[in-house]
């Protein structure tokens, strides 16, 4: 495995110590500009691990996800995002109705790579992109330590000359420890 | 705290981990129509003949004779890639997407590409052909007459054809 996307790795175990939280889910995503006439949307799914309070209502987190897209007028090709990130989820200190509104903002790396699907002999086109997203999200609780939140995200996936811009939805199932 | 951030920014300096092309680059600026160069460097006999068959309906430019080096018309992703298992008569078809909207077929050559997903760039060898060639043009799913997004430079090529006939060309 690459020197970068290996780092990245260890950089997401660091996270286990103190670990509070572990989070699974799906997410629908939206490219946005001129992407989107290029990239069909597919759900991707996506897994975080926090660790304990940090400073007051501040968690670190550190996430890995995979978002795949379909080209358009090609089915046979995808082009697929593993993203590791990690930082920092300010937590509301209020709460109303048990419901708990939180914002994260994450940098990291987006590791790309296009696919064809029943091709033998594939080509791999692949790099490493510098991303970042801001996570805004509400969770609500479901029973005992096991809740679940929804989340709006924005991420930058930066590439020249134009970035992949994506706003996505996406509902997580959340274990606190 | 710090060494997370410290590992997030070694890992993200020393990036560049990836093989290939850019795949981001690779799926092409759809904002834009590629500008066709000719995938042949002479026309020679050929023809550019718009006909249909039974379905699905296509066009077809016949590039001459004569063996010569098959190009890529426009910068993209081979999709598939078909040898040809007889030189003299040659059967093989190399697809490329170039974009959201366009997609070449090049048939009746022998490839030299052999690997889909690579990208290729304009102009960049594909193949060779002793035999007339196909070239398809597909446009948002429907077949399309090359002619008219073809470079200035390749229409200059093409004209040289003798048979060209209506109404693939304007």
């Amino acid at each position: 495995m690459p020197l970068a996307c290996g780092l990245f790795l260890l950089t997401a175990g660091s996270a286990s110590a103190g670990l509070s939280a572990i989070e699974v889910g799906v997410k629908g995503p939206n490219v946005e500009g001129e992407r989107a006439v290029t990239l069909v949307n597919r759900v991707g799914f996506g897994a975080a691990a926090y660790l304990g309070e940090v400073a007051t209502g501040t968690h670190l987190v550190a996430s890995l996800g995979y978002q795949p897209y379909r080209l358009k007028n090609a089915d046979d090709v995808s082009l697929n995002f593993l993203n590791m990130m990690a930082g920092a989820q300010l937590r509301g200190g209020k709460q109303v109705l048990g419901l708990a509104p939180a914002v994260a903002l994450q940098l990291g790396a987006a590791y790309g790579w296009t696919s064809i699907a029943n091709a033998t002999g594939t080509t791999l086109n692949s790099k490493v992109y510098f991303t970042a997203a801001a996570v805004p999200s509400l969770e609500f609780p479901i029973w005992g330590s096991l809740s679940g939140s929804v989340n709006l995200e924005a991420q930058v996936i930066f590439n020249r000359p134009s970035n992949l811009i994506v706003f996505s939805e996406s509902l997580m199932l959340r274990w606190s420890l | 705290m710090k060494k997370l951030i410290l590992m997030v920014g070694i890992a993200v300096l020393a990036g560049g981990c990836g093989n290939g092309t850019n795949p981001l680059d690779a799926t092409g600026n759809s904002s834009t129509t590629p500008s066709f160069g000719s995938p042949v460097a002479t026309m020679g006999t050929g023809s550019l003949t718009a006909f249909s068959s039974a379905a699905p309906a296509y066009v077809s430019v016949n590039l001459g004779t004569g063996t010569q080096n098959v190009t890529a018309p426009a910068a993209g992703i081979v999709l598939s890639a078909t040898l040809s298992t007889d030189a003299l008569n040659p059967s093989g078809t190399v697809t490329i997407y170039h974009n959201a909207h366009f997609t070449t077929r090049l048939s009746k050559f022998n490839p030299s590409i052999t690997s889909p997903g690579k990208v290729v760039a304009a102009g960049e060898v594909l193949g060779t052909t002793p035999a007339p060639l196909s070239w398809e043009l597909i446009v948002d799913g429907a077949a399309a007459c090359p002619y008219g997004y073809l470079s200035a430079a390749a229409r200059v090529i093409v004209d040289q054809g003798v048979n060209n006939t209506r109404p693939c060309l304007p």
